[in-house]
């Protein structure tokens, strides 16, 4: 049986961020559209008016307001009190969500391991900016997570977490379910905040049902789409011929006899699908951005992801 | 169109057409691989399915090319035909001529024969067609030169018609037509009706008609496929005559004299050589003329222009005399001759009597130098085969004379007939020797005493320049001659010369007493003698000279043990039937020279076999061939012959493989 999907490997925990790419990773941020509120003060401006040095308005003065952020300086020119308002500034809730499930096993470079990275290089710097940080894995629902972490003390912590995870075996009982794993999250996670889903959406089910349980008004929801240069284009993973094809996530078997005419129908529809997942996110506003992984880590991460406003 | 083998294909067609077509519906071996997801290549193949109506015809456009493929390869196996015309219900008989004449190389540059066997394969490719009609009457094969062959009787089995048509070798001997007409005659005078047979004759036309009334085929249809083309000329340069012979007074004189015959309308200029034991002796360029249309026969073909020519050499023992010319020309058989000439000796004679003057005085005068005498009861002690040159032994026998190791050339019997035939031609007077078939009666007492030879044969060779009318003859007696013996002269009451050939040994036969005739006074008598004994002697030949047989002809070896058998290999390999010391060699088929290294005399160790005949040399071919007392015009293209064009579908599916090639590899390649 040909498989593109790697062994397990045991990988170490610098194999996830080497230390200079961390040191470049220092100066980013992640950043969201939307001003959403924090639990505890942090390094980033809400909508709440707070405490920070950043001015934000003016108001009347009612009775009861604090006379200390009373501006006498324009009572003394207009003789009217007005209140100063000040912007707050919060910690950010970061959740990444990683997809572990068999069809991730696959390609070269193999999809988990890039994700693996990427959700370690995103986990990193939200970590160094005193976000609330929590990871997620998924398949068939949500399986395991690593939550609450917050500074640099849980890093370590985080990449263990991540060394971990291996992909889940077929299993046409319990194939991969997004709308499920969606559900689950956003049940866990009330928290507004930043939510990135790393995964390849090879999904049977119905995508947009589960994009609905990721959309709202507090979640800055990042969708990453990743595929391998095989999936883009079979003929690179020596899908041709007449075969019997064999899904990794639930072992459904296909039989096809692939022609040029056949892989020219299969790219279309990859085309359209990734297409299809880009229109059902807009709708419910969520942000997709989709990479091929013989795309250089680095570059995702410092240029791609920059471009795209995920990273400042 | 129609088709030979139909059934054939259709039966193949249905075994190999459901297995394709099967193999396509049974599950491919696929090789196995994972993917992510399958749920892609589904929408895909889903997309192109519904999208094209025709998908699955598509999708296996190389089912489609190899079942095209296939059809073809089945159409060329029912040998598809064009212009079909079969004779079924009908018997035939395939006649093909192998005589030297169709061993000419003038037909698309292969041999009339073999022309003529490809053109009487496909008369037996039209059978093919009535035989899957069910309706064939069977097929027959006769080849003939000096002789017919059968070479396949009646029989509906065409593989072995066709083997047999095969099987015909060349030949260089003369055509006789009429052998194979009578080969096939008794089947046509049984056939059911007019019309019910069918013989095709494949023959150039030059045949010898060697009955006065030939024999015609009445009930069968005859068809005379002329091979070669119509031409007045041809361009063949033959040796027509060869021989060579010894001066008879100064036997180490030989002349040797050639004959060449054009038949083309041009002059010939050619180098002719003259070989002895295949050392060229001598070179001559010779111009030999055109061939020339005769006034007095202006339709009958041009005569071949001839010349004569002759080279003296001095030449004391055996030698193969070997002539030969170089002109290329259509027929290979008759550029060269040879013959075989004997040591020169000279003339030794036994006579067995008792005495008698004017036979020695004959004798004498026909220059016998050596003649020895024996008494008859000397003679019945000798044994006879110990007579023949080289197995005297002058020891054993009173008054003998000569060297020992020699032996007798010829015997004369004088009024005494030995109790077995000799070993040796001989010559009797008064007697007739003890051959089968072979009698001398008395003469009748109530008949007149004095008779006359009324009638005597002036051709032989033995009574030329001999007067035989005015001889009285006392009481002569007369010959009782076998159907095979020669009269030579006949008297009143019967034959008094004859002469009989047996077991190759020869006996001329004078029935009368010298004694009691006035023959002796008369010059006749020692010219006879002058004439018998060197012809009896020198094996044959009134002189000596160089003995050649002609292809189709017997030779007669006389052995000194008894031979089993006896071979010679040259051209062809032939074996000889042996009769005691006596083995007839089977006719030779063709020219050359042939050798055996059996245990026979030095003379028969070879054979020269020539050609050396102008109507086969001659290599126009004839319009129209006379059978019966009709002649059948010939045609180029007797039966409308099926052509068979399977090869087309042979390369029409070729290119179809070359198709089915390219659709594979770009399927399979990206």
């Amino acid at each position: 049986m040909t498989q593109l999907n790697s062994p397990t490997r045991q990988s170490k925990t610098g194999d996830l961020l080497s230390p200079d790419f961390m040191r470049q990773l220092d100066k980013l941020d992640v950043m969201s559209r939307k001003m959403l509120r924090g639990s505890q003060q942090g390094e980033r401006r809400t909508k709440k008016k707070g405490q920070s040095v950043e001015f934000a308005d003016y108001r009347s003065y009612v009775v009861g307001d604090d006379l200390r952020f009373v501006d006498w300086n324009l009572y003394a020119r207009l003789d009217k009190l007005f209140i100063r308002l000040f912007m707050e500034e919060e910690d950010l809730s970061v959740s990444l969500v990683l997809d572990i499930t068999g069809s991730m096993d696959y390609g070269e470079p193999n999809k988990l391991d890039y994700a693996k990275r990427l959700i370690a290089a995103l986990g990193y710097i939200s970590l160094t900016h005193y976000n609330r940080t929590s990871v997620y894995t998924m398949a068939d629902g949500l399986l395991e997570s690593s939550q609450g972490m917050r500074g640099r003390r849980p890093i370590p912590q985080m990449l263990e977490f991540l060394n971990r995870q291996r992909a889940v075996p077929a299993d046409a009982q319990r194939p991969g379910d997004q709308t499920a794993a969606f559900k689950s999250l956003s049940i866990a996670n009330q928290r507004p905040g930043v939510i990135i889903v790393v995964s390849d959406f090879w999904d049977k089910g119905d995508l947009g049902e589960a994009f609905r349980y990721l959309a709202g008004d507090k979640r800055d929801v990042y969708l990453i789409h990743l595929l391998s240069p095989q999936e883009v284009d079979p003929v690179r993973g020596k899908v041709i011929g007449d075969l019997r094809l064999t899904d990794l996530e639930d072992g459904d078997v296909a039989e096809v006899s692939v022609s040029p005419a056949l892989i020219k129908k299969y790219k279309a529809t990859l085309q359209a699908y990734c297409n299809h997942i880009k229109d059902a996110a807009h709708r419910r506003g969520l942000a997709y951005m989709i990479s091929e992984t013989d795309v250089p880590f680095e570059t995702l991460v410092l240029q791609y992801l920059r471009q795209r406003g995920l990273l400042a | 169109m129609g088709f030979i083998s139909f059934i054939t294909a259709a039966i193949a067609a249905g075994i190999t057409i459901p297995a394709l077509v099967s193999l396509y519906f049974l599950k491919l071996k696929r090789k196995r691989m994972v993917i992510p997801s399958t749920l892609l290549w589904q929408r895909a193949v889903q997309d192109l399915q519904v999208n094209a109506p025709f998908q699955k015809i598509k999708n296996n456009l190389l089912l489609w090319v190899q079942l095209l493929l296939l059809l073809l390869l089945l159409f060329a196996m029912a040998r598809p035909t064009q212009n079909a015309m079969a004779d079924p219900g009908r018997r035939v008989v395939i006649v093909i001529d192998h005589s030297a004449s169709m061993n000419s190389t003038d037909v698309d540059g292969k041999s009339r024969l073999e022309a003529a066997k490809a053109r009487a394969l496909k008369v037996i490719d039209n059978l093919d067609a009535g035989e899957a009609d069910g309706e064939s009457g069977g097929a027959m094969v006769v080849s003939y030169a000096h002789r017919a062959i059968v070479m396949q009787d009646f029989t509906t089995d065409l593989a072995r018609v066709r083997k047999a048509i095969r099987d015909i070798q060349p030949t260089d001997q003369r055509s006789h037509l009429d052998a194979a007409i009578a080969a096939v005659e008794p089947h046509a005078r049984q056939s059911a009706g007019e019309g019910d047979m069918f013989v095709h004759i494949f023959s150039d036309g030059r045949v010898t008609q060697s009955t006065d009334e030939p024999l015609a085929l009445a009930k069968a249809d005859v068809r005379f496929h002329r091979i070669g083309e119509v031409k007045p000329h041809g361009n063949n340069l033959a040796i027509a005559a060869l021989s060579a012979r010894r001066d008879f007074t100064k036997p180490q004189l030989v002349q040797v004299y050639a004959r060449l015959a054009n038949f083309s309308d041009k002059p010939v200029t050619t180098n002719v050589q003259f070989l002895a034991d295949d050392r060229v002796l001598s070179t001559q360029q010779v111009k030999v003329p055109a061939a020339v249309q005769q006034a007095s026969a202006p339709g009958k073909p041009a005569a071949p222009g001839e010349t004569g020519l002759t080279f003296d050499m001095t030449w004391l023992g055996d030698a193969l005399i070997t002539v030969r010319h170089d002109h290329p020309d259509v027929l290979a058989a008759d550029n060269a001759a040879r013959t075989l000439l004997a040591p020169s000796r000279e003339l030794r004679v036994l006579m067995v009597t008792t005495g008698n003057a004017y036979l020695d005085l004959a004798c004498e005068a026909a220059d016998v130098e050596h003649l020895v005498q024996m008494a008859p009861d000397q003679y019945e002690k000798q044994d006879p085969k110990k007579l023949r040159r080289g197995g005297w032994d002058d020891a054993a026998i009173t008054g003998a004379s000569g060297a020992a190791g020699e032996g007798f050339d010829v015997i004369i019997f004088d009024r005494y007939a030995p109790k077995t035939p000799p070993l040796i031609n001989s010559l009797y007077f008064g007697v007739a020797p003890p051959v089968e078939g072979l009698e001398r009666k008395d003469t009748r007492p109530d008949s007149p005493s004095n008779e006359v030879i009324t009638q005597w044969d002036r051709g032989s060779a033995l009574l030329r320049n001999v007067e035989l009318s005015d001889i009285p003859l006392r009481r002569p007696g007369r010959l009782i001659v076998p159907a095979d013996g020669k009269v030579l002269a006949i008297g009143r009451e019967g034959p008094v010369m004859a002469e009989v050939t047996r077991d190759g040994v020869r006996h001329v036969v004078v029935c009368f007493d010298i004694y009691e005739s006035l023959w002796p006074h008369r010059i006749s008598f020692p010219v006879f003698i002058k004439n018998a004994l060197p012809m009896l002697g020198l094996d044959g030949s009134d002189q000596e000279a160089g003995i050649a047989y002609r292809t189709g002809e017997n030779a007669v070896v006389l052995a000194d043990t008894e031979l089993d058998r006896l071979a010679y290999t040259g051209p062809r390999t032939i074996n000889a039937r042996a009769l005691g010391t006596t083995l007839t060699v089977d006719a030779f088929p063709r020219a050359g020279l042939y050798e055996t290294k059996a245990d026979v005399p030095t003379r028969y160790k070879q054979l020269a076999v020539n050609l050396l005949d102008t109507e086969e040399s001659d290599p126009r071919v004839a319009e129209t061939l006379q059978i019966g007392t009709s002649a059948v015009a010939g045609t180029v293209q007797a039966v409308e012959v099926r052509q068979e064009i399977w090869p087309w579908f042979v390369w029409g599916a070729l290119a179809v493989l070359l198709l089915e090639w390219m659709v594979y590899a770009r399927r399979m390649h990206i």
